[in-house]
């Protein structure tokens, strides 16, 4: 797969790498404390959304899936953080779940996250 | 306004217990439907962390021999009540539930409802449940569950 244009990548994110830890009582813990990569070009496409109940959360939600795709790597790991501000000034937090080379071939890549309402 | 059932009579006590409404930052106001809403029965809507869910797990009753011709039959209702408390941090999951613990004991004449009268209320377990979801906005969430016995008096009336 190509390397989109400059064209495509008509937005912007923030990506806050997840620094691992754990909190006294031994509970696993993610923190962001500084921005890895600033306004990172890109498109941003929202996939699946629906509102659902969450079981193991025991609330509605409203579950948005995001595919972000890039021309250059970025090393995003799961539940990284990505702030995305879209043309309406609203401010959607992001956790990515994947990220993967498109057909291996170093030119685009696709940043799969979700957004819990 | 006097409550009308248990669980309002719990959301009530956990509204007026400033340590606990001030830690979750519930300011919901009952009368008017304003502010931020943490503390739900059954089910929440769209809270973020921390909320709580609160369940009436199961009751049992023990109905008292009515007095000839009397209609009123009065009972003793035993019964457990769950609390879940979310929060994205596992220690501060536990600390929530020690602040709602302390505001539920004993709190027998503070919970209170119309037409009955709660004799007993009291943590009897504590546990974390797995899961592994992200939360609005945060890339873990803990879930940690707290048990209540309980057991009131009251009545209804029979033909």
């Amino acid at each position: 797969m190509r390397s989109p244009s400059a064209r495509c990548l008509i937005n912007t994110v923030d990506i806050y790498r997840g620094v691992k830890g754990q909190d006294p009582d031994g509970g696993y813990r993610l923190t962001y404390p500084s921005l890895t990569y600033a306004g990172v070009p890109c498109t941003v496409q929202v996939g699946e959304f629906i509102e659902q109940f969450d079981e193991q959360q025991n609330r509605m939600t409203q579950a948005l899936t995001y595919r972000i795709m890039t021309g250059q790597p970025y090393a995003v790991n799961a539940r990284d953080k990505i702030v995305y501000v879209d043309g309406n000034g609203v401010t959607h937090t992001i956790m990515a779940e994947a990220n993967r080379d498109e057909a291996g071939r170093g030119g685009a890549f696709t940043i799969r996250g979700s957004e819990t309402l | 306004m006097a409550s009308t059932d248990l669980a309002q009579a719990v959301l009530v006590q956990l509204r007026a217990t400033s340590a606990v409404a001030n830690a979750f930052g519930d300011t919901w106001n009952p009368t008017n439907n304003t502010g931020v809403m943490k503390f739900f029965f059954d089910w929440a809507g769209q809270p973020d962390e921390p909320y709580l869910t609160a369940i009436e797990a199961w009751e049992t009753y023990e109905f008292m021999t009515r007095t000839t011709g009397k209609t009123l039959a009065p009972y003793i209702a035993t019964g457990q009540l769950q609390v879940l408390i979310y929060q994205s941090d596992r220690q501060a999951a536990r600390a929530l539930g020690v602040l709602v613990a302390a505001a539920l004991n004993d709190q027998t004449a503070a919970i209170a409802w119309t037409g009955f009268t709660l004799m007993n209320l009291r943590m009897a377990r504590a546990e974390f449940a797995s899961i592994t979801v992200t939360g609005p906005n945060v890339p873990i969430a803990f879930n940690r569950i707290l048990t209540f016995d309980y057991e009131y008096s009251g009545s209804i009336t029979e033909p």
